[in-house]
């Protein structure tokens, strides 16, 4: 959910672009965090865990714990919290450990 | 105690001398800590806050430099400065309260008035709103509030 | 392989600051900072209130302002590069930092002088369900709305109650949310008085000695269960349910210290100072002659000595390089850290810096 007026903060959006989560056509905002457009449009579900397939979603968004990685245009264990959405991105969940290519 | 809970009582920030209330609109500084922290002294046109050297020490206000300018209000980093007039008029007092939150506010509108705890004690009247240059974004919503409730309304809804 | 007179990695205040105070110093010297995300500032950036401190650290003015100060510091000096989308990946014998450049390329940097200003990372607290998507670290809570603009939730229970527990609970409460409650473990509220008696006047309650118990839902949290607990941290009283689809945990930083462990540097445990920490000395030397630390990373604390910190290692490095006479700035710079060390609050750190200090004799490297 975007927020529309802030007391303190005065939020400067680059231009919107549409990106695809799993296929999905999605739209946000150039420049901001993969991870920000995704909650933007209510996903938190990011991934699932290796064995248990557990829901995954994010934890620290700073890069740092590993919660968000996900396949971004076929590259997996992209840490999609510091990683700038462009126009056309394809994110994807992580099947696994991911592969190196 | 204000540790556990978060809620300090009047007891524990009593405000100044009937002498200095009656003289008209004064700051008062709820801060008991000893953090380290100067921006009060240093944002004072009138010298009036002292904290001193070891910036840990607690600010003290002397009343008579303090003019009720409300500057310090608007630089304290834990909003913990609030301006009093306690015999605006006949019947009210009247406190300013630094604010921000996303609400839209208006000269005039009734809001709740609330306590340090939270608790509803009634309404008041909105009766100016600043925005200081020293620090934007922030108001100082003034609301004329009843004389008893001096020593407890700390914060308002709409 | 590239090459520099100072490398700085992480580009938040404590490296934001080395580079400005090492440029100021010795202009001549090359340096690079680099940074794993896209954005500069550190955690300076999510902080929307404004600062405590002196004049000389910006008390007054929001985070997010000072981070744009030193920022503009910065731009365009003509020795220092920044490099964001950079990860440093590992250290080589003699001052190599191997890192990942924004164009996923392998690249090597050497430096006469490396200064980690890493930073710290949000620890997770234990209880069942505390991998449901809709539970963050506090710290992405606050990335997500006051740096992106973005609502982490509508109902938020808050876990902790020192300053970050506090500090965002009131921005998520600007920010539009309902913060149900704030739960915390220890008797009494470890965060400054003043940042309670915000959130407490806007009618938030702070439930002290108690605990998260459990959180659960289908796919995203959707109820957390607490309860009161005792001080041997056991449960005595009944549960409360609470419905919420966020739970941000506040319970404590530990530095990011894994380059330094792969540096070989030598690391202590101090609890004041967060967990394990690279041994330092009150110049900010570490046991590899080549690697300084500034920051969180050094121990937490607040974004006032990080900048500091950074300023004490920046001057350090430029001495070491130029054989500049630094020692006025340097004793400056000392006694501005002692001067916010002061005080109930610092004690934390002023004693794990300390006992850090003490051992092996406190020698400089």
């Amino acid at each position: 959910m975007r927020i529309k007026n802030h007391p303190v903060l005065d939020f400067k959006k680059g231009k919107k672009v549409t990106f695809y989560f799993n296929g999905k056509e999605l739209s946000g905002y150039e420049g901001e965090a993969v991870v920000a457009a995704l909650h933007a449009n209510g996903i938190k579900v990011l991934s699932h865990s290796l064995r248990h397939k557990r829901p995954r979603g994010l934890y620290c968004a700073i890069g740092k714990c590993a919660s968000c990685m996900m396949r971004v245009n076929g590259i997996d264990n992209v840490r999609t919290c510091i990683l700038p959405l462009e126009q056309g991105m394809k994110i994807e969940s992580q099947p696994g450990k991911g592969e190196l290519k | 105690m204000y540790k556990s809970d978060g809620v300090l009582q009047s007891s524990d920030v009593p405000l100044p001398d009937e002498k200095i209330l009656k003289k008209g609109k004064i700051a008062i500084i709820e801060c008991v800590e000893n953090i380290p922290c100067n921006p009060c002294e240093t944002s004072c046109p009138q010298g009036a806050i002292k904290i001193g050297e070891n910036i840990c020490d607690l600010p003290k206000i002397d009343y008579s430099k303090c003019s009720g300018c409300s500057l310090c209000l608007a630089v304290c980093p834990g909003l913990a400065i609030f301006a009093l007039n306690k015999y605006i008029d006949e019947n009210r007092s009247e406190i300013t309260i630094p604010y921000e939150l996303n609400t839209s506010l208006e000269k005039g509108m009734t809001v709740k008035l609330v306590n340090r705890s939270g608790k509803i004690l009634g309404n008041g009247e909105i009766s100016a709103i600043r925005e200081l240059k020293i620090q934007k974004k922030r108001k100082l919503v003034s609301i004329l509030i009843p004389r008893e409730l001096i020593n407890e309304v700390r914060h308002f809804m709409v | 392989m590239m090459n520099c007179d100072i490398l700085i990695i992480g580009g938040g205040p404590a490296g934001l600051e080395a580079a400005y105070h090492a440029n100021k110093m010795a202009p001549e010297l090359k340096i690079i900072i680099i940074e794993e995300n896209f954005l500069l500032g550190g955690q300076l950036i999510k902080q929307t209130h404004s600062f405590f401190g002196s004049k000389e650290q910006y008390a007054g003015t929001r985070g997010f302002e000072i981070s744009n100060l030193l920022m503009e510091r910065i731009k365009n000096k003509e020795n220092i590069d920044i490099m964001l989308q950079t990860s440093a990946l590992g250290y080589y014998e003699p001052g190599i930092i191997s890192c990942e450049s924004s164009e996923h390329k392998l690249m090597e940097i050497k430096a006469k002088k490396i200064i980690v200003a890493t930073g710290a990372r949000e620890n997770m607290a234990v209880f069942p369900g505390n991998d449901l998507p809709g539970v963050f670290g506090a710290g992405a809570a606050q990335t997500l709305m006051n740096v992106y603009g973005v609502l982490p939730g509508k109902k938020i229970l808050m876990l902790g109650a020192g300053n970050i527990g506090l500090i965002v609970s009131y921005q998520l409460m600007q920010a539009g949310a309902e913060v149900v409650a704030i739960v915390e473990g220890l008797p009494t509220i470890g965060g400054y008085h003043v940042h309670a008696a915000k959130i407490r006047r806007m009618g938030v309650p702070i439930l002290t000695s108690h605990t998260v118990i459990r959180a659960s839902g289908k796919d995203k949290l959707e109820e957390v269960e607490i309860a009161g607990i005792d001080s041997n941290w056991k449960i005595n009283t009944d549960i409360s349910k609470y419905n919420v689809d966020t739970l941000c945990l506040s319970v404590g930083l530990t530095p990011s210290i894994e380059l330094l462990q792969q540096a070989g540097c030598r690391l202590e445990f101090v609890k004041e100072l967060g967990g394990f920490v690279a041994w330092h000395n009150e110049y900010l030397e570490t046991s590899n002659p080549n690697i300084l630390i500034a920051g969180d990373v050094s121990g937490i604390e607040e974004a006032s000595t990080a900048m500091i910190e950074g300023r004490v290692a920046a001057l350090n490095a430029v001495s070491k390089i130029t054989s500049r006479d630094i020692s006025e700035e340097m004793q400056n710079a000392q006694d501005s850290l002692n001067n916010l060390r002061r005080g109930p609050y610092g004690e934390k750190a002023r004693l794990g810096k300390e006992k850090l200090i003490a051992m092996y004799g406190g020698s400089h490297v």
